[in-house]
């Protein structure tokens, strides 16, 4: 059930208002099952892979709470193996299997293990990632073990976040699921406006771009390069839509029933470099990459090349985290090598305020330094868009050929004016969580806006929906 | 919570209502909502020009309406595109739907392309049983009226980008970029960007599209031409015609079809029609992408085929045929 059908529009209405019907005690019953079978649309029998992982992690969390000593961490590690473990079976088993064939091919062998027709269960990156998190924190004392197996099993399963995050710390999560929220029309009125917008980027902006992106790439061997970087630049801005529209949509549905869930994108593409951008861009991932993976690598304390060392880490394994293909695990350390000037000239973290912070728009040298930034990111996708690394390749030669300074037809530039007006609108909310925080405009212009935006997404809307690009991981 | 609902509710009701201003501005103005709706909210008629996007763009019915039909039986433009109008099931479907079936004394032009009587070689083994048009639901045969305003089974369930009418009064208002508008007579008027940058990139994109298309005559497509002319053979008189393209496009053809015109000339000599082969005026005619006429030539080459019309209706080879014309 995707949040830009008609299906999930009557099931978030009806949800909610048993949530609010509900007594306490029963709410949380009831969005265990709403969200079990908000996973069941999808595929229903993958929902045991999920039973078999919360299962684990419910009795490790316990078991780690209860025992003393390095016994603590033998659960944590059969905890992280399982998750581990599931990850490796349904999402990196044949890309393993498919290298080894390869590898042994190249001696002349063949590969007796068998390549497994299986299909991705969806968001299993998330909610694994969720689970981890979980047992992690139990483990170093910063959340107490959750006695009630069903308060668990929301945690992972929560619906707005189950397939595409934000990834959830139990910390922020779990004492929410006891909460007692009474109905509150501002705040369900502000959840609202953030859905509005969520699916007004995912609609307008995402699939609108993803028409061009798709023309591009399919047919990007007879193209300019200068219709090349539009490809990418309007892949750039696919992906956001799509990904922080999804983000918008989920929190905004959890802000209605009374949760709050962390903030994930932080209009990453007024990044004045790649290293703020990071911190601006899927930020539950990210956060999630320091705390767990970084941190325990040695973070930045060590010499230089120790820390580029777990810089390149980090970001390759980000990059696989995303999916089992070499073109992946090249965009990710693409940007890792994008990140290493920044950290050798110690201004990694020069950036932290919003761009031009108390002015009206911003100065020559952070106009540059945002399209700078913008044009890395968005030329490491060409990985990420990309069917092969050699399709990448390709496509990079094509873009950087003597035809990059030709104009490109009239045909490829249809959405420049969206684009460019989507980024007024959002420099101009640049400093609110969103760009429906209009409440200082007149009454008549306020509703004109929202009026507005209800209508071009009816206008868009189609009654079969894309799918989130971040479904798949 | 009171104020909350109510807020909702205006806010609903609000969208809606600009919802439905809009679908009025479409009743008002079907010429806004893409290059082909507009013919499915006219009325039927006793005459019609068939084809694909050639014909769609290269005859003009206004001419035709001048030179040869008279005030009660006007021809109207019912060609669509190679996608949508190929010769096949759904054509025939929806020619059946836009004639009007009370006179016997209509015209029905026939043009035909070597492209849309022909099957992919590399996809489509049977061409007996496969017609991409009946796979993939295009809305030519397969809207429950095909003159009826407004059209919500079109709007609804084939209409693709719903922002059309905007971006076209856009356009019109600001005289910036191409725009095609659909006349009431179903002539589809494209005034594109004749950038250099923008012409070389369609000529570009349409020459390597045809060029490497692997195709044969499709035998079920012929067939199918075969049924529409026998079917329109009761309701009045059928030329058949080969519009001119550029010479590149006239040699691509040539080369993928040679036997074309003569498979077609069996057809007009089977049932006796007239077939006005323009293909040997190719380069003569300005394209906007080798094989659509500019829409100045439109005219000019309307206007020659209405001057053959009218030559083969006095001719003795036409044996009275085609005499209803004016």
């Amino acid at each position: 059930m995707l949040f830009n059908s008609i299906q999930f529009g009557f099931f978030f209405v009806i949800v909610t208002t048993l949530y609010f019907v509900l007594p306490h005690k029963y709410r949380w019953a009831l969005l265990l099952a709403a969200s079990c079978y908000f996973y069941m649309a999808f595929v229903p029998v993958y929902i045991l892979i999920l039973g078999f992982t919360i299962v684990v992690d419910y009795f490790a969390g316990i078991f780690i709470e209860n025992r003393q000593g390095r016994k603590r961490k033998k659960f944590l590690i059969a905890s992280l193996i399982a998750n581990i473990g599931v990850l490796a079976v349904f999402k990196y088993y044949n890309f393993l299997d498919h290298n080894l064939t390869a590898l042994l091919g190249s001696f002349r062998l063949e590969n007796p293990i068998p390549y497994l027709n299986i299909i991705l269960p969806i968001g299993l990156s998330f909610h694994t990632f969720q689970a981890m998190s979980y047992t992690i924190e139990v483990y170093r004392g910063h959340q107490k073990a959750e006695r009630n197996f069903g308060i668990y099993a929301l945690y992972v399963m929560f619906y707005p976040q189950l397939v595409a995050g934000p990834i959830e710390r139990p910390q922020n999560l779990i004492h929410q699921f006891y909460e007692k929220h009474h109905f509150d029309p501002h705040r369900a009125i502000d959840g609202l406006k953030l859905m509005l917008w969520g699916l007004f980027k995912k609609i307008i902006i995402a699939d609108t771009c993803a028409t061009y992106v798709n023309d591009i790439f399919s047919n990007y061997q007879n193209l300019s390069g200068s219709v090349l970087l539009l490809g990418v630049v309007y892949f750039a801005f696919q992906v956001y839509g799509d990904f922080s529209g999804y983000s918008d949509m989920a929190i905004g549905a959890a802000r209605v029933m009374g949760f709050n869930l962390m903030r994930n994108f932080n209009y990453p593409f007024f990044s004045r470099d790649v290293a703020e951008l990071w911190r601006r861009w899927h930020i539950s991932l990210s956060t999630w990459f320091r705390d767990y993976f970084y941190y325990p690598l040695g973070g930045s304390k060590g010499n230089k090349l120790f820390v580029i060392r777990n810089i390149l880490i980090i970001f390759t394994v980000s990059g696989l985290w995303h999916g089992a293909n070499w073109n992946y695990v090249i965009w990710g350390f693409l940007n890792g090598v994008w990140f290493i000037p920044l950290f050798l000239l110690g201004i990694n973290r020069k950036n932290i305020e919003i761009v031009a912070q108390d002015r009206f728009l911003p100065n020559i040298k952070e106009i540059m330094q945002m399209s700078y930034t913008f044009l890395l990111f968005s030329l490491a996708l060409i990985f990420f868009r990309s069917p092969s690394i050699e399709d990448s390749f390709v496509y990079s030669k094509i873009l950087f050929s003597g035809s990059f300074f030709t104009i490109p037809a009239s045909q490829f530039l249809g959405v420049i004016p969206l684009l460019v007006l989507f980024n007024m609108i959002e420099w101009f909310s640049r400093k609110k969580e969103h760009a429906l925080v209009i409440n200082h405009f007149p009454v008549a212009l306020r509703w004109s806006t929202y009026i507005l935006v209800g209508f071009v997404i009816i206008l868009a809307f189609d009654k079969n929906p894309n799918a989130f690009i971040y479904f798949q991981f | 919570m009171k104020p909350f609902f109510l807020k909702i509710l205006l806010y609903l009701i609000l969208v809606s209502g600009l919802v439905l201003l809009y679908i009025l501005l479409i009743y008002i103005r079907p010429d806004l909502v893409d290059a082909y709706y507009y013919r499915f909210t006219t009325e039927k008629s006793n005459s019609l020009i068939l084809g694909g996007s050639r014909a769609a763009q290269g005859i003009k019915p206004e001419v035709i309406n001048r030179m040869i039909c008279n005030d009660d039986n006007k021809i109207i433009n019912h060609s669509f595109a190679l996608g949508a109008s190929s010769y096949g099931p759904n054509y025939l479907k929806e020619i059946t739907k836009k004639l009007k079936k009370e006179s016997t004394d209509g015209l029905f032009i026939v043009s035909v392309v070597p492209w849309s009587l022909a099957t992919d070689i590399a996809n489509v083994t049977d061409d007996s049983t496969k017609f991409f048009e009946v796979e993939q639901k295009v809305f030519v045969g397969n809207l429950e009226s095909s003159s009826t305003n407004p059209n919500f089974d079109y709007l609804i369930n084939h209409w693709t980008n719903k922002f059309e009418p905007i971006t076209r009064i856009f356009k019109l208002l600001t005289n910036l970029g191409g725009i095609s508008v659909l006349h009431e007579d179903g002539w589809l008027e494209i005034t594109t960007a004749m950038d250099t940058a923008s012409n070389n990139e369609r000529i570009r994109r349409s020459t390597l599209e045809y060029k490497d298309k692997e195709l044969k005559l499709s035998d079920t497509r012929f067939l199918y031409l075969d049924k529409i002319i026998r079917y329109l053979d009761d309701y009045g008189e059928i030329v058949l015609v080969r519009m001119p393209v550029s010479s590149q496009m006239a040699k691509i053809e040539m080369e993928h079809f040679p036997d074309f015109d003569q498979r077609i000339q069996h057809i007009a000599s089977k049932y006796n029609l007239p077939y006005f082969d323009f293909i040997k005026e190719s380069g003569k005619f300005l394209t906007i992408d080798t094989h659509h006429l500019f829409k100045e030539e439109s005219e000019r080459f309307t206007n020659m085929l209405c001057d053959s019309i009218l030559s083969y209706s006095k001719s003795e080879s036409s044996s009275g045929k085609l005499a209803t014309v004016k």
